[in-house]
């Protein structure tokens, strides 16, 4: 072996072993981002309700996704809407909150809970509006991260 | 109207609800820079979440058992406060984790750098003294004796 293959092989291992120590210490860049979804009484995308009577109690299953990098305080609200309320990525709904969910969730963690609703009063095209609010540290407040559900539904009397 | 009651954590009421969601709020942000130093957040997250959900208890039970809602809303509160005390503890020994991290990774890398410029500089010498010592009784002979 001759001096300059010699010293090839030893600057590989040098860069080798340099990189290997400092890996711990850079954070791969991964794109941040929260789920929501509701789902039917089965946990399942199946089984929605599309009629319902007044205060007849139904099961729905909210699902939120912490992929954000840090720990994240989620609050759900649920809005009774109706076919002119709007809501959109930028706009969360100008609509009464009926009820929330709370929880905080670790980040890469599911957070999926029961939701007993139940409405007590009749309507056609009645539109339950799920909202996932985040709590702004910096800001001191909870601030509308865009991601929204809704389902429709046809409350007799 | 769903017949849930809401918890109103986003309007500025008064009183006790009021004071028990600013504290996990408060708490919570405690717990989010004590990850953000490098902590390990999970008990106080399983804890900040046993308040929210005496909170939520609260929120529910509150027409019917106002009693257990308050005693509810002051457990919230106290495990809320419990938990930004201990945040601090976890922020500071995630941050000296980090530094220790940190320091040890550079040590390896000024040992690697150093090794390796002692070997590149007298790797060679080392190595034939090394041979000689290895083969200081070998006998050389002749191929075709």
């Amino acid at each position: 072996m001759n001096r300059k293959t010699a010293t090839i092989i030893l600057a590989s291992i040098t860069i080798l072993v340099v990189i290997t120590a400092l890996a711990p210490l850079i954070t791969p860049r991964q794109p941040k981002y929260s789920e929501l979804g509701i789902l039917g009484p089965n946990q399942t995308t199946r089984g929605y309700p599309t009629s319902v009577a007044v205060n007849q109690p139904f099961l729905l299953y909210g699902f939120v996704e912490n992929h954000e990098g840090n720990v994240e305080n989620y609050q759900i609200l649920v809005k009774l809407g109706n076919q002119m309320t709007i809501v959109t990525n930028a706009t969360y709904a100008n609509a009464p909150v009926l009820t929330t969910f709370w929880h905080i969730v670790r980040e890469s963690e599911t957070w999926t809970f029961p939701m007993n609703l139940s409405v007590n009063q009749a309507g056609n095209n009645t539109r339950i509006i799920f909202e996932l609010w985040s709590y702004d540290v910096p800001a001191s407040n909870f601030e509308y991260t865009g991601l929204w559900d809704q389902i429709w539904l046809n409350v007799t009397a | 109207m769903i017949s849930t009651n809401p918890i109103r954590s986003h309007e500025a009421d008064g009183g006790q609800l009021a004071t028990a969601n600013n504290s996990v709020n408060s708490a919570f942000s405690s717990v989010y820079n004590a990850e953000q130093n490098g902590g390990d957040v999970t008990t106080l997250v399983e804890k900040l979440n046993t308040a929210v959900a005496l909170i939520q208890k609260a929120t529910a039970e509150n027409a019917t058992d106002p009693n257990s809602a308050t005693t509810d809303l002051s457990n919230a509160t106290t495990i809320a406060q419990m938990v930004s005390l201990n945040s601090t503890l976890v922020s500071t020994s995630g941050s000296m984790a980090r530094q220790l991290r940190l320091y040890g990774a550079l040590g390896t890398v000024a040992a690697t750098l150093g090794v390796a410029a002692l070997v590149y500089l007298r790797g060679d010498r080392a190595y034939r003294r090394l041979w000689l010592y290895v083969y200081r009784n070998h006998v050389v002979k002749k191929s075709d004796e």
